[in-house]
């Protein structure tokens, strides 16, 4: 028993099984399903959605568009992080932009953005939003970091631009980019889905989120919110993979 | 074309790096750099490198392919052997650099990443990185620091292989290396620090 508890693993699954047993405990106190219903309701709620065709739908609907303002974010970011890191100039222009994404409040950009897109299109520029600034900031900072020595002995050695980025850049900015992605995706889930329910964007997670609040459906507001979750780390999970099997093929070549 | 450096001198702030020298390296000829530590012989290399600027005086008739090996190693750690040593020469082939490794006793090393290798492995990686280009002045600074007797053997003779007919340019405190490598030598010696009385 004591060697169980040894284990991290165990631990946390027991401190998460008991979690479930305070909800259990206080959702039978509530003594309401519809102010809170218990996990065995929610879990059960979750598997009947799993089992339907809709459930599918919309969350292929959303990652698709999480995806996309996720995809559009790292890029981007790591593109301009790459020119601010090099040239103060570009760094000091962008830091209005920069700033200002950090510092208003999401739902603001929302809000804003609704004036001119539509409701499927909003998500993927929210995604954008939330992305962009960690990447482009870790970029920025990796660059900084690279060593002085080795960015000499490019130079040295007459390196492309290209081979500066492989082989001096890149490698410094790994543990950069792994967490600034993994923050990311984590970011981009929740904004994603908080834009969906915001514009009602039809055919959409955030949408069946709106209306289990607007019907008073709370085993199925639960339920949705579990796979949210859910699908957030199985994301953060499938991305942290990639990203080391590429960098691994890369290095190993 | 030879190599003039006039009166060049490096002074960071008010210490003194390296005295006003002089000197003409004829093209193709092997000069060997010896003196005590502080006298300047790597801010000569980093100078002749381009990496820093001049207090005073000038450098002319520097040919434009250089190759050097820095006074660090300076590998990058996460690529194997062989991926750092091709990285001397765009142009270079992997037939050439695996020649090389196994000159230097390298080749069972050649798909270890550079982060893992020994600190003598590393020195003659470096080596490898700067033989492995065709360049017109080698420019190195102690190549052969941290080399046992018979790898530091194996090492001088590669290097002379190499640079065959080329301008080559070695720091080091070994007045033996420089006679194995039938260089000119020159000595510098410690700047002055001028002291306010």
């Amino acid at each position: 028993m004591r060697r169980l508890w040894r284990n991290k693993s165990i631990r946390q699954l027991l401190a998460g099984l008991l979690a479930l047993l305070v909800w259990q405990v206080l959702s039978l106190l509530l003594g309401s399903p519809l102010l809170l219903p218990g996990p065995a309701a929610v879990l059960g709620r979750l598997f009947a959605l799993l089992l339907t065709g809709d459930f599918w739908q919309r969350v292929g609907f959303s990652l698709l568009r999480v995806g996309l303002g996720f995809g559009l974010g790292l890029v981007l970011g790591l593109v301009l992080g790459l020119l601010g890191g090099r040239f103060p100039l570009i760094q000091t222009l962008l830091w209005p932009y920069v700033a200002a994404m950090q510092a208003v409040p999401v739902a603001s950009f929302i809000i804003l953005s609704l004036l001119f897109l539509s409701a499927g299109q909003l998500p993927v520029l929210i995604c954008f939003f939330v992305v962009f600034p960690p990447v482009y900031e870790n970029v920025v900072q990796g660059v900084r970091s690279t060593s002085i020595e080795l960015l000499e002995m490019g130079r040295v050695f007459g390196f492309s631009w290209w081979r500066r980025l492989q082989y001096l850049y890149l490698p410094t900015l790994k543990p950069f980019l792994l967490s600034a992605c993994t923050v990311g995706v984590g970011m981009a889930c929740k904004a994603g889905v908080a834009a969906e329910v915001i514009a009602v964007a039809a055919g959409s997670v955030g949408e069946s989120l709106y209306e289990a609040k607007l019907y008073l459906l709370s085993e199925d507001l639960l339920a949705w919110t579990v796979a949210i979750v859910i699908f957030s780390r199985l994301l953060q999970r499938l991305l942290q993979g990639l990203m080391q099997a590429a960098f691994a093929l890369w290095e190993g070549r | 074309m030879d190599i003039r450096l006039e009166n060049l001198s490096k002074t960071y702030g008010t210490v003194p790096a390296l005295s006003p020298l002089s000197l003409t390296i004829e093209k193709g000829e092997r000069v060997c750099l010896v003196g005590p530590s502080g006298c300047g012989k790597t801010t000569l290399v980093r100078l002749l490198l381009g990496l820093i600027e001049p207090t005073t005086g000038t450098i002319t008739g520097l040919p434009e392919k250089v190759s050097a090996v820095f006074q660090e190693n300076r590998l990058c750690p996460d690529f194997s052997l062989l991926t750092n040593v091709l990285l001397g020469d765009r142009k270079a082939t992997k037939e050439a650099a695996l020649e090389l490794l196994l000159r230097l006793g390298l080749q069972e090393a050649a798909r270890q990443k550079a982060a893992t290798l020994s600190g003598g492995m590393a020195r003659r990686a470096a080596l490898a990185r700067c033989l492995v280009r065709e360049a017109d002045l080698y420019l190195l600074d102690e190549p052969f620091s941290g080399l046992d007797e018979a790898t530091k053997l194996a090492a001088m003779d590669t290097l002379r292989t190499y640079t065959k007919g080329k301008t080559v340019l070695l720091v080091t405190h070994d007045k033996r290396e420089a006679a194995y490598l039938s260089c000119r030598t020159v000595t510098l010696t410690k700047p002055v620090v001028e002291k306010n009385l």
